[in-house]
């Protein structure tokens, strides 16, 4: 299936799903809430830490407000489709997985295009923090900021496919109660720097949430830290996580298939 | 000459077994545990162009896994399978664009949305360039009666509705082959009855394949030009409903009330050449061997010896007689 169909129908789902939202507006107005208090809350956190010591590994307020507009964006990009990739373990479960392999299609996008779940929350909080750090006077390179955003989609990208992957474990495990527990233990590892972790906990992040790729470098970046060319090498990193995780999904997903049981009838 | 659409040779699947015993909670289902139980046995058949056919047999038979088999959901252990010339489980995408499928506890719908809204995913999954899919979205609304509640948002429609726009979205890129797996389970008589004539039409105005699975035996009766029988993961018929009846069927029911016996002798011997199933007053119900005596026969012996008021000589139904089956095998 061309990659200009599936960007169509993803298109489409989300078209669809944004009519949805638009009838069930109190679920929006409820998500920014929500938003809200998750953003008071990390910025008090982070005010206390930050009041009691010389900073934390050498950020500070200004970092972190980059950080979480980082973050915003990643997460919100994450709740909306990657989400929709790791329950797909459910429409396996349930045989729900039938009618879309009778489609001519690629099975497991129809399965993210009927879960999408569009969370635009992350997005009003993340351009509000960048918009923040710019009237505050902080200085960002444009061209860092521009490739830090590329850099968290390809974040996305790596973080669904790791979602999807774990699905494809039931094809072969009955219970996966708590596969989203898994799946989101990977957040704590988040809104901050990347090296206060021991190499390997940074190694696992940047195959499953990759935060190194999506705060740590492009922040360092866009905050002049380290030069816009040093990022390139980060993104080609980024384009072998992502690769590599593209050939396991279709391994573990062309396994599974063979081993699919259906169910009911 | 009619050409096959659907060839199946000698069709086999199993699934591992579940695992028993006290122990069985703590062992792990992976690797897969080597004790298969065989679902489909050695099945061999074939659908012509244009055909209905009913696929039907007991709980566990294996008509799902077989329909399963054929639109690519599922991949055989062996055997040989060609729907629409594509090899389901290896030609998958290629032949959905071929075949619609309509399971009936499985809805093509998004809850929160109406069918109409969805069409819009479903032309492109189909790739129906735009003014065809209008001309043929409107053309099977307008078919199917489904103009009032087409714009409906799903969780609010009837589930007779739900399976009229269900049948819509799968034949929405006119399909050469359409797979309804058990699609009147739950629908009262009025939502089967025009369940059965939307397929009926399909099948007589496009020429389109229907593989049926059912439990209903007047969905068999009121579609199929060929019905398979199918227990534990065998054939066990294959051929016209008529040949099936005739082959199956042993008894019919003449039921009568008698106004006056005329030839005692002559009422004696009907009685014992048949099997009386009730009798209150002058009121009788007796079953006869068809293959002893024909109903044109039955009916002349009872008009010889008695006068009636009423008179009814009843065939076993379809469904009589495959109760009957499934209980025998």
């Amino acid at each position: 299936m061309s990659f200009t169909k599936s960007a169509r129908i993803l298109a489409i789902g989300l078209m669809l799903h944004w009519k949805r939202l638009l009838e069930y507006r109190l679920n929006l107005a409820f998500d920014l809430l929500l938003r809200l208090v998750d953003s008071v809350t990390f910025f008090m956190f982070w005010a206390v830490i930050l009041a009691s010591s010389n900073g934390f590994a050498g950020w500070g307020l200004k970092e972190f407000l980059i950080v979480f507009a980082l973050e915003s964006y990643f997460t919100a990009l994450v709740i909306s489709f990657a989400y929709a990739g790791l329950y797909m373990y459910e429409r396996i479960h349930n045989a729900e997985l039938d009618s879309f392999l009778t489609k001519p299609a690629q099975p497991w996008l129809l399965a993210i295009v009927k879960g999408i779940e569009p969370s635009f929350a992350g997005f009003i909080s993340g351009t509000a923090a960048l918009a923040l750090a710019f009237t505050q006077g902080i200085s960002m390179q444009p061209l860092a900021l521009l490739l830090g955003l590329f850099m968290v989609l390809l974040g996305v990208a790596i973080t669904a496919l790791f979602g999807l992957s774990l699905a494809t474990l039931s094809f072969w495990l009955g219970r996966m109660d708590s596969l989203e527990s898994v799946f989101e233990s990977f957040w704590s590892f988040g809104g901050k720097p990347a090296s206060i972790f021991p190499i390997g906990l940074q190694v696992l992040t940047a195959f499953t949430f990759p935060f190194i790729f999506i705060q740590t470098i492009p922040t360092m970046a866009i905050l002049d830290k380290i030069p816009v060319q040093e990022m390139l090498l980060f993104i080609l990193a980024e384009f072998i996580v992502l690769i590599a995780w593209i050939f396991a999904f279709k391994f573990l997903w062309k396994k599974g298939l063979r081993n699919y049981e259906s169910g009911g009838g | 000459m009619a050409i096959d659409s659907i060839i199946v040779q000698n069709l086999e699947k199993s699934f591992p077994k579940k695992q028993q015993g006290k122990k069985a909670p703590f062992r792990l289902q992976f690797p897969q545990p080597k004790e298969r139980s065989r679902v489909l046995k050695d099945i061999s058949f074939s659908v012509r162009q244009g055909e209905i056919l009913g696929y039907i047999g007991p709980n566990g038979a294996g008509k799902s896994t077989t329909i399963k088999i054929l639109t690519g959901i599922l991949t055989p252990d062996s055997g040989s399978v060609s729907v629409e010339g594509f090899v389901p489980w290896k030609q998958r995408m290629e032949l959905a664009k071929k075949i619609g499928v309509v399971f009936g506890q499985k809805t093509l719908l998004w809850w929160d949305l109406s069918p109409k809204d969805i069409m819009p995913l479903y032309r492109e999954i189909y790739e129906i360039p735009e003014k065809a899919f209008s001309k043929r979205f409107e053309e099977l609304v307008e078919r199917f009666g489904a103009k009032e509640f087409i714009s409906t948002p799903t969780r609010k429609l009837s589930l007779g509705e739900r399976m009229r726009c269900d049948l819509i979205v799968a034949l929405l890129h006119k399909p050469k082959v359409l797979f309804l797996d058990e699609p009147t389970i739950g629908l009262d008589a009025i939502a089967k009855e025009q369940m059965r004539s939307f397929v009926k039409k399909i099948n007589r105005e496009e020429k389109t394949t229907v593989f049926l699975t059912t439990h209903d035996m007047n969905d068999i009766e009121a579609l199929a030009d060929k019905i398979i029988v199918v227990d534990k993961g065998s054939k066990i018929f294959e051929g016209k409903i008529e040949e099936f009846k005739k082959k199956h069927v042993k008894e019919a029911v003449m039921s009568f009330e008698i106004l006056q016996v005329i030839d005692k002798s002559a009422f004696k011997s009907l009685l014992s050449k048949t099997r009386q199933l009730s009798q209150e007053g002058n009121y009788y119900e007796l079953a006869f061997s068809i293959e002893r005596m024909d109903a044109q026969e039955a009916a002349s012996r009872l008009f010889k010896c008695c006068k009636t008021s009423s008179f009814q000589i009843k065939e076993q139904t379809l469904e009589e007689i495959i109760r009957e089956f499934y209980e025998l095998h």
